[in-house]
């Protein structure tokens, strides 16, 4: 499956999700969705927004593990 | 939503809370079939009530299966079979309310609803049991006496087979109606 290290990213770049969210233009609800693994799926536009933000490849928070 | 629907949604809560009230009242018929053969006046009520209709006038019942007619198998497939039906008809009509009622609030995709189309689904089968019990007591007045009951529970194997179609027609909405809600929650935790 895959996974959002979204945490791990935010942590890095010592963003908080209030923050995060304000840039990205999505509710802290739904950027608690995607933290916390309860997302079904990622808009690409979302994706965008959140790379541009992090200054990061979508490949540094999303992580394909084995289940 | 448009005044027009919403007073249309209205309406016809009202006429299923008459409706409600409705089965409640008619509960008493199962009493009357089980005195009837209670006080051995079955056959009498059949072969002089105006809702038992004759074939024609050359059919006649004959004095032996006026004597044989089975009284009390008949009151009590009526009788069960009625307070089965109404049974059904009564949580049928309050789940429709409950459903009427959410579509009004327009909260279309709630757990309430499914619950309520569950329900709806489950009184089909109950009506469908009840419907194949009054039946049954109708083939039986048919077959002894020569008399179609066309009053109040005249239901036959024709209506029996429309409640099962019912019910296969209720199960594909409620089909439809699960998926509408798991592609709505899959739409919710989409960021």
């Amino acid at each position: 499956m895959v996974k959002l290290t979204l945490n791990v990213v935010m942590a890095e770049r010592n963003i908080s999700s209030q923050e995060l969210a304000k840039a990205i233009g999505i509710t802290p609800a739904n950027l608690s969705i995607l933290k916390t693994g309860k997302a079904k799926a990622i808009r690409f536009s979302t994706l965008s927004k959140i790379c541009h933000v992090l200054e990061c490849q979508p490949g540094d928070i999303l992580k394909y593990v084995d289940e | 939503m448009s005044k027009w629907l919403k007073l249309g949604i209205n309406v016809a809560i009202m006429f299923f809370r008459f409706g409600i009230v409705a089965g409640y009242v008619t509960l008493i018929y199962p009493i009357i079939y089980l005195a009837d053969a209670f006080q051995n006046r079955t056959t009498h009520v059949i072969l002089t009530s105006s809702d038992f209709l004759r074939f024609s006038n050359n059919d006649q019942a004959t004095l032996g299966a006026v004597k044989s007619f089975p009284s009390w198998p008949y009151a009590l497939l009526m009788a069960l079979g009625i307070v089965l039906s109404v049974w059904a008809s009564i949580k049928l009509f309050k789940a429709l309310i409950k459903l009427l009622t959410n579509i009004r609030d327009q909260d279309y995709f709630s757990t309430s609803n499914e619950l309520a189309l569950t329900t709806i689904i489950k009184a089909q089968v109950a009506m469908l049991l009840g419907d194949l019990l009054v039946a049954g007591g109708n083939q039986l007045s048919q077959s002894w006496l020569l008399r179609v009951n066309s009053g109040a529970f005249s239901e036959t194997w024709e209506t029996c087979f429309h409640d099962a179609f019912l019910i296969i027609m209720l199960a594909a909405i409620y089909e439809t109606y699960r998926h509408a809600m798991r592609v709505k929650a899959e739409n919710d935790l989409t960021v």
